[in-house]
C-alpha cells in the first residue's frame, strides 16, 4: 500500500522574533505537524532567494520564511529588505509555473507561539494539496 | 548630405577630437560588420583611425557592457592606471546601463566620455535577412549592405538594386514600443539630424517625460506579452517555461553581453571561478555549487531564475540577453516580468536615476506585504 | 575515407523519401528527419513528425546534429556508498563504495539529410576520439548512428566549406549521398551499411548520366559561395603555414576586443569536442557527467594552482582559431573547422572566423611579396 504524500516543509526562522516564537510553541505544548524542518537564521534579510531555490532543488515541497514584524526587526531593516525581495521571487516562481503556495512568508514574534503554530500547519496544508514538488527537484 | 551621412560625420569628428586631445583612452563605437548591412564593435585607439566609425540602424549592440572588461583589466608591470574617460557611443537604452552602473557605483561618472545618439530604432536582423530572402536579393549582395532611415522607411542598399521597406516591419520589438529615443545621459549628443550638441545630466523619471508629452508610455504597450503569459493557468505557464528553457545550452550567452551582468564570479555560472595564485585552497573548496554543468531542466530553470532575480530593479530592457541567445529564448519574457513587478510593487524603474539607491538596497515601510501571513 | 565510385547507386523520387523513412523505422531504427520549429530546422524523430513536414529544402540546421553522437551532458559513470550494515555479532561493517561504469545504448539511428559539412564534421570527431584517446562513450554511439547526407543545393549566407577542403557534394563521413536531380534524388551508398539501407524498393535505377547531373548540381552550389565570391577561397595549408609565425602578432588582441566570451560559436560547432568531468551527487551517492565545455570560457585553463596560462579573452580567441586551423591538422592530420558557418552567424559581437582567414590569406600575401628578391 503506497504511503501517503508527507510534504517535506523547510522553514528559515529568524533567530530573534521566529525562532524564538517556535520555543514558546514547543514549550506551550501546541502541536505542529513535524513535516516542517527548521533552519535558524539571523535574520530574516540574511535569507539569500538562492537558499530558497535550493531548498526546492534538493526536494523540498514548501518552503517557509519567517522573521519578524516590521518595525521591530534586531536589525533594524533586514525584515524589510526580505520583503521587497521576496515580494519579487514569489511573483516570479508563480510566473514560472510554481505554485506560490509552496513559499510562504510569515511575520511571527517571539511571543506568538500560537501563531507559530497556525503557521506550520496551514503551510503544511497547503502543501500537501499541492502534491509533490517535481518542477525545481534535481533529478539525479 | 543626408542626415545618416551627416551623423556619421559628427561621431568621427567628436572621437577625432577627443583622440587628438588625448582627452580619451579609446572609443568605442560602430563599425560596419561583415554581413547582411549589421554592424560590430570597434575600439579606436588612434585619431587616424575614425573613418572606421558610423552609427545606423545596424548598430545593436549595447557597447557599455566593454566598460567593466577594461576596469578589471590587470595593469602591467610598471604601468601607471590611466584615469582618463573612455569615450563611448551609447543610445537611449545603452545610456541606461550606465545610469544603473553609477547608481552601483561601480564606475566614476568621470570614467566615462559619453557621446549620445538619438536613435530612430534598430534593425533586427532576423527579420531583415527573411525579407532578402523572400525579395531574393543574390546572396553575395546579402554580404555587403548599406542601411540608412530615410523618414519612416529603411533603405537597404546593395550591390544592384535597393529596397526601401517600412523601418517598422523590420524593427527589433523593443524598439517598437522604446520611449527613450533621446539618451539621457551625455557629455555631448548627436542628434537625429547630424547636430552636434552640449551634454545634459537629465535623469527625469520617465513618468516626468511622460507628462512633458515626449513619447508614448512604454506601461501601457509594452507588458502585453508578459500579461498574456501571466493570464495563463499555472500548469501552462510551466509547460510554457519548460519548452522554452529545455532548448538552453548553457552557453552564458545572456550573462556574457548583459552590461548589468558585470560579476567576475557569478553564484551560477560555472565555467568562471575567477581564483588568483592568492586564493586559499579552503576558500576554493569551501565555494558552493549552486548549479551542475550539465543543462538537465532543473539546473537551468535555477539558473534563469536566478539570473533574472539578480537582475531585479536593475535590468534596463537593452534585450541584448535575448539578441545574444543562440537558442531563441524568450529571455526578455524572464527579465521585464521584473521590471513589471518592480514598477507596480515599488515604483521603481532601473536606469532613470542614477542618484537613486539601487532598488533591492532599499525597503519602505508601506511596502506591499498583502502575501504575508 | 571518400569513395570515388559509389558502392551502390539508386534513384528515389522525392514524394517517395518518407514511405523509405518510414520502413526504416518500421524495421526498429530510430529515423531522425529535419524540420522547421518556431522558423528553425532542427531534427527530430520521424515518429513525432508529419510525412508532409519533413524537409528536403532548407539550408541548413540551426544546431548541428553533434549531439547524436556526442551528447551535451553524458554520464561516465555512478557511484554509491552502500549503508553500513551489522553482521551477525554486532559489530558494524562499513559499507563500500560501488562503482558502476555506465554506456550509453542506443537503437540504430539514421540521420536524414545531415548536411555534408556536418558529415565531416563526424568524420572528424571519429578520429579524434579514435587512437590514444580511444572513447568508448562517444563509439558506443557512433557505431549505432547511419548518416545519409543531402547534398546542398544552394550555401548559407556564411557557408565557406570549400576553403577548408569540404564541398556541398562532399561524401566525408557519410553512408549515403542524396543529391537533388531531374526526377528525384540520386542516391549513392558508400558504404556497406549505406548499401543495406538502400536495400528498398523505394529507389530505381538510376538513368544514365545521373551521376553527372548531380555533379552538375554540386558545381552550381559551389560558385553561389558569398563569402567566396566576395573574398576568394583560402587554402587551409597556407593558413597553418602563416600561423606559425603570428602567435604574437596584435592582431589577435584587436580582434578579441569585441568578443564578449560567451560559448555560443563552441557550442554551435559542429566539430568543437571539448569538454569538463563534473562528479554530481553527495559523498554518498551520485555520478560523474562528462559536459561540453569550451576554450572560450575563462577557467577552461584554469590551473588549481590559481594560474591561468590564458586569462585574456585575446589568447582565448587565438587559441580557438590555432587549435582548429593548425595544431589539430599539425597533431591529428584533419582541420578542426567544416565551415558550417554557424559561429559567424550565431555571434552576437560579429566575430567571424572567415574574416580571419582572409586576413591570414593577406599575410601570407605580404609575405610572399616581401621574400621576392
Amino acid at each position: 500500500m503506497a504511503k501517503p504524500f508527507e510534504p517535506k516543509v523547510v522553514a528559515f526562522l529568524c533567530n530573534w522574533c521566529s525562532y524564538a516564537g517556535a520555543d514558546l510553541c514547543g514549550v506551550s505544548r501546541f502541536q505542529y505537524p513535524p513535516n516542517v524542518r527548521i533552519i535558524r537564521v539571523m535574520c530574516s534579510g540574511s535569507v539569500n532567494p538562492l537558499y530558497i531555490l535550493r531548498a526546492f532543488q534538493q526536494g523540498a515541497d514548501g518552503v517557509l520564511v519567517s522573521g519578524c514584524h516590521p518595525g521591530d526587526c534586531h536589525y533594524l531593516k533586514g525584515n524589510l529588505y526580505a520583503r521587497r525581495r521576496f515580494a519579487v521571487l514569489r511573483r516570479l516562481l508563480d510566473y514560472v509555473g510554481v505554485d506560490p503556495k509552496r513559499f510562504q512568508v510569515s511575520w511571527v514574534s517571539a511571543s506568538e507561539g500560537d501563531k507559530f503554530a497556525k503557521v506550520i500547519k496551514d503551510v503544511v496544508e497547503d502543501v500537501r494539496h499541492l502534491g509533490p514538488q517535481k518542477r525545481l527537484k534535481r533529478r539525479v | 548630405m543626408s542626415h545618416h551621412e551627416e551623423r556619421n560625420k559628427k561621431v568621427r569628428e567628436v572621437a577625432k577630437k577627443a583622440l587628438e586631445d588625448k582627452k580619451v583612452r579609446y572609443f568605442i563605437g560602430y563599425t560596419p560588420g561583415t554581413y547582411c548591412g549589421r554592424d560590430q564593435p570597434v575600439f579606436v585607439d588612434k585619431p587616424g583611425d575614425v573613418d572606421r566609425l558610423q552609427w545606423g540602424p545596424g548598430s545593436t549592440h549595447n557597447l557599455a557592457v566593454y566598460i567593466m572588461d577594461d576596469k578589471r583589466r590587470p595593469l602591467k608591470k610598471g604601468e601607471q592606471p590611466d584615469k582618463r574617460p573612455i569615450g563611448i557611443i551609447v543610445k537611449g537604452c545603452d545610456t541606461m546601463g550606465l545610469v544603473e552602473y553609477l547608481k552601483e557605483r561601480i564606475i566614476d561618472r568621470n570614467d566615462v566620455f559619453l557621446v549620445g545618439v538619438e536613435c530612430d530604432g534598430i534593425v533586427d536582423q532576423a527579420k531583415l535577412e527573411a525579407r532578402l530572402k523572400k525579395e531574393k536579393v543574390p546572396i553575395k549582395a546579402r554580404l555587403d549592405l548599406k542601411l540608412s532611415v530615410e523618414g519612416d522607411d529603411l533603405i537597404v542598399d546593395y550591390e544592384g538594386g535597393n529596397l526601401k521597406v517600412p523601418f517598422k516591419d523590420l524593427m527589433l520589438d523593443k524598439c517598437m514600443v522604446c520611449d527613450r529615443r533621446e539618451p539621457i545621459m551625455h557629455d555631448v549628443i548627436i542628434t537625429r539630424t547630424g547636430e552636434l550638441k552640449e551634454g545634459r545630466e537629465e535623469t527625469a523619471r520617465v513618468g516626468e517625460r511622460r507628462k512633458k508629452g515626449r513619447s508614448k508610455s512604454r506601461k501601457e504597450e509594452d507588458y502585453a506579452d508578459i500579461k498574456a503569459i501571466e493570464d495563463m493557468t499555472l500548469d501552462e505557464r510551466a509547460a510554457y517555461w519548460d519548452k522554452e528553457l529545455s532548448r538552453c545550452i548553457r552557453c552564458y550567452a545572456c550573462r556574457s553581453s548583459c552590461p548589468l551582468c558585470y560579476c567576475e564570479q557569478c553564484v551560477v555560472d560555472p565555467s568562471n571561478l575567477s581564483t588568483k595564485p592568492t586564493t586559499a585552497p579552503e576558500e576554493k573548496a569551501r565555494r558552493p555549487k549552486w548549479v551542475e554543468r550539465n543543462n538537465d531542466l532543473s539546473e537551468t530553470l535555477f539558473f534563469h531564475l536566478v539570473r533574472a532575480l539578480h537582475t531585479a530593479g536593475r535590468c534596463i530592457d537593452c534585450g541584448e540577453c535575448e539578441r545574444a541567445c543562440p537558442m531563441d529564448i524568450p529571455l526578455r519574457k524572464l527579465t521585464r516580468k521584473i521590471r513589471k513587478d518592480m514598477k507596480e510593487l515599488f515604483d521603481q524603474e532601473a536606469g532613470s536615476d542614477p542618484n537613486e539607491k539601487p532598488a533591492m538596497a532599499t525597503a519602505r515601510e508601506e511596502d506591499p506585504q498583502e502575501f504575508v501571513r | 575515407m571518400t569513395q570515388d565510385r559509389p558502392m551502390k547507386e539508386g534513384l528515389i523520387k522525392k514524394g517517395e523519401v518518407v514511405r523509405w523513412l518510414r520502413a526504416l523505422a518500421k524495421e526498429g531504427k530510430e529515423v531522425l528527419v529535419p524540420v522547421e520549429t518556431d522558423g528553425k530546422v532542427g531534427y527530430e524523430p520521424l515518429s513525432s513528425v508529419k510525412d508532409d513536414k519533413v524537409l528536403l529544402d532548407f539550408t541548413n540546421s540551426h544546431r548541428p546534429p553533434k549531439g547524436v553522437v556526442f551528447p551535451q551532458n553524458e554520464v561516465l559513470l555512478l557511484y554509491e556508498t552502500e549503508k553500513d550494515k551489522k553482521d551477525a555479532a554486532g559489530k558494524i561493517k562499513k559499507g563500500s563504495l560501488k562503482v558502476r561504469e555506465v554506456r550509453p545504448e542506443m537503437k540504430e539511428t539514421v540521420i536524414f539529410a545531415i548536411r555534408p559539412c556536418d558529415a565531416r564534421a563526424v568524420a572528424i570527431l571519429d578520429i579524434v576520439f579514435s587512437g590514444t584517446n580511444m572513447d568508448p562513450y562517444y563509439w558506443a554511439r557512433r557505431e549505432k548512428v547511419l548518416l545519409v547526407g543531402l547534398a546542398c543545393a544552394e550555401p548559407d549566407l556564411n557557408c565557406f566549406c570549400t576553403s577548408v577542403g569540404g564541398s556541398p557534394g562532399g561524401k566525408e563521413g557519410l553512408d549515403i549521398l542524396l543529391t537533388g536531380i531531374d526526377g528525384g534524388l540520386y542516391a549513392e551508398a558508400l558504404t556497406t551499411k549505406g548499401v543495406d539501407l538502400m536495400a528498398s524498393k523505394a529507389f530505381e535505377a538510376p538513368g544514365a548520366g545521373a551521376s553527372e547531373e548531380a555533379e552538375v548540381t554540386h558545381k552550381a552550389a559551389i560558385v553561389a559561395f558569398a563569402r567566396v565570391l566576395k573574398d576568394g577561397v583560402v587554402e587551409p595549408k597556407a593558413v597553418a603555414e602563416t600561423l606559425t609565425g603570428k602567435y604574437e602578432d596584435p592582431y589577435w588582441d584587436e580582434t578579441a576586443r569585441r568578443c564578449i566570451g560567451c560559448g555560443a560559436c563552441a557550442f554551435l560547432c559542429p566539430t568543437c569536442h571539448c569538454f569538463d568531468i563534473n562528479d554530481e551527487g553527495t559523498k554518498r551517492k551520485g555520478r560523474r557527467v562528462r559536459s561540453w565545455d569550451t576554450c572560450q570560457f575563462p577557467d577552461f585553463t584554469q590551473h588549481t594552482s590559481g594560474h591561468n596560462p590564458r586569462p585574456l579573452k585575446k589568447f582565448r580567441i587565438r587559441q580557438r582559431v590555432y587549435h582548429k586551423f593548425k595544431y589539430m591538422p599539425d597533431n591529428i592530420g584533419v582541420l578542426g573547422c567544416v565551415g558550417c558557418g554557424r559561429c559567424i552567424s550565431m555571434c552576437p559581437m560579429n566575430m567571424d572566423i572567415f574574416k580571419v582567414l582572409v586576413d591570414v590569406k593577406a599575410w601570407e600575401a605580404q609575405a610572399k611579396k616581401g621574400a621576392k628578391p
